[in-house]
């Protein structure tokens, strides 16, 4: 893959599509792009006697709920139904989430594990049926160099 | 292959009213994951998030035509359904988004409490009416095993039949609804189940009833063997329109 700019036939999405299980594509189904969020956790450390904010790290980072967007799809075992549909595994406490990773081009991939936090089927009278779900991603990740 | 659908192939009923042809802006369903966080752990660096065990669902349907006719939208939606009662019975409501066709999905809520009647009047439109729900206990996904039709005489749809592949061992719930019922003096709906789609037994028997619109569901426990179908038995002549679904456990 060609180095610098990156464009949106660059990008693959996979989910597994349990807790544990089996990692699938799913950018085939996405229309609306996909983008995650890195936060350094900071907090304010201004303290008397300075006129200007300060801000310091806590040593915890993070990524922000990632919102998806995919076509309904009805399709055994690989369509985005059966991908993405919130099961009994998911909500046990002791899931242990599943694996995600998001290549933005040139293999530069984000690799993390997300427990899906919502998952909603959507009837629009202008479009076809979407899903709209959101991957909470939680504990260790990997930005690729 | 895909399997895509449009918003032909979406229906929604609620206590055996049938809202489909009246919903004009959509219908959202939603599962919520009921996560704790973000935490950090003694010794970590990095947010952390846990499920709690616990699953909640929301329904919302779009706008739909304010019918003061009956059995339309405003005898489903109305207030009367708004009520504050704590011991109040909890609407069953059906949707898919698949389309009706046997076999394709749909899902089942154990108790949706509607929370919500808005009516909307506008100077350029007709009035429109919206209900929310909020949904107690399971969200049950399944397959449809009779969609809704009008059926004039006993039926079945053992030549039909959904095919689970193999019988499952934990049970199920099965959904009932009915929307219009004239002239029949009794009709008794059952899910049957068939290990080999030639003989065919009693898995589920709602309750005989011909005062339409009505819902009804039932769980059953044990093993649900591996092909499903649907049987309705009718008295007298006329007219009786059902819906049937049921989702494994």
């Amino acid at each position: 893959m060609a180095t610098g700019r990156q464009g949106p036939k660059d990008v693959t999405v996979t989910l597994a599509d349990s807790p544990g299980g089996t990692a699938r594509n799913i950018h085939g189904f996405m229309t609306a792009g996909i983008a995650a969020k890195l936060i350094n956790r900071l907090t304010e450390t201004r303290a008397l006697g300075s006129n200007r904010d300060e801000h310091t790290p806590i040593g915890v980072l993070g990524i922000e709920a990632i919102p998806l967007t995919l076509i309904f799809d009805t399709t055994s075992t690989t369509g985005s139904r059966a991908v993405t549909r919130i099961t009994d595994s998911d909500a046990d406490p002791t899931s242990v989430g599943r694996a995600m990773v998001i290549d933005f081009g040139d293999s530069k991939t984000l690799t993390m594990t997300v427990h899906l936090g919502e998952y909603e089927e959507a009837v629009q009278m202008d479009n076809i049926q979407m899903i709209n779900c959101v991957a909470q991603p939680t504990g260790t990740f990997t930005y690729a160099a | 292959m895909v399997e895509r659908r449009g918003p032909a192939d979406a229906f929604l009923l609620a206590d055996g009213y049938d809202l489909t042809a009246s919903v004009v802006q959509g219908l959202n369903a939603k599962t919520i994951n009921r996560l704790e966080g973000p935490f950090v752990g003694l010794g970590n660096n990095r947010d952390q998030y846990a499920p709690i065990g616990v699953r909640g669902h929301e329904l919302t349907q779009g706008p739909a035509f304010f019918d003061t006719a009956t059995g339309r939208s405003h005898a489903a939606l109305g207030a009367p359904n708004v009520t504050a009662d704590p011991n109040a019975t909890a609407r069953i409501v059906c949707f898919g988004v698949d389309g009706e066709v046997i076999g394709r999905f749909f899902t089942g809520y154990e108790g949706a409490f509607q929370s919500e009647y808005e009516l909307l009047a506008a100077g350029e439109e007709l009035q429109k009416a919206v209900g929310r729900y909020a949904v107690s206990g399971e969200g049950n996904d399944g397959v449809i095993l009779q969609p809704v039709e009008a059926k004039t005489a006993d039926w079945n749809t053992e030549g039909s039949p959904v095919d689970n592949a193999a019988s499952s061992a934990n049970g199920g719930v099965g959904y009932l609804q009915v929307v219009l019922s004239t002239g029949f003096t009794n009709f008794v709906g059952k899910i049957r189940h068939s290990t080999d789609d030639i003989t065919y037994t009693d898995l589920i028997t709602f309750t005989d009833n011909v005062s339409a619109p009505f819902a009804e569901r039932i769980a059953v426990a044990g093993t649900v063997n591996r092909y499903l179908a649907f049987d309705g038995n009718v008295t007298g002549s006329g007219s009786i329109t059902v819906f049937c679904g049921f989702s494994r456990s």
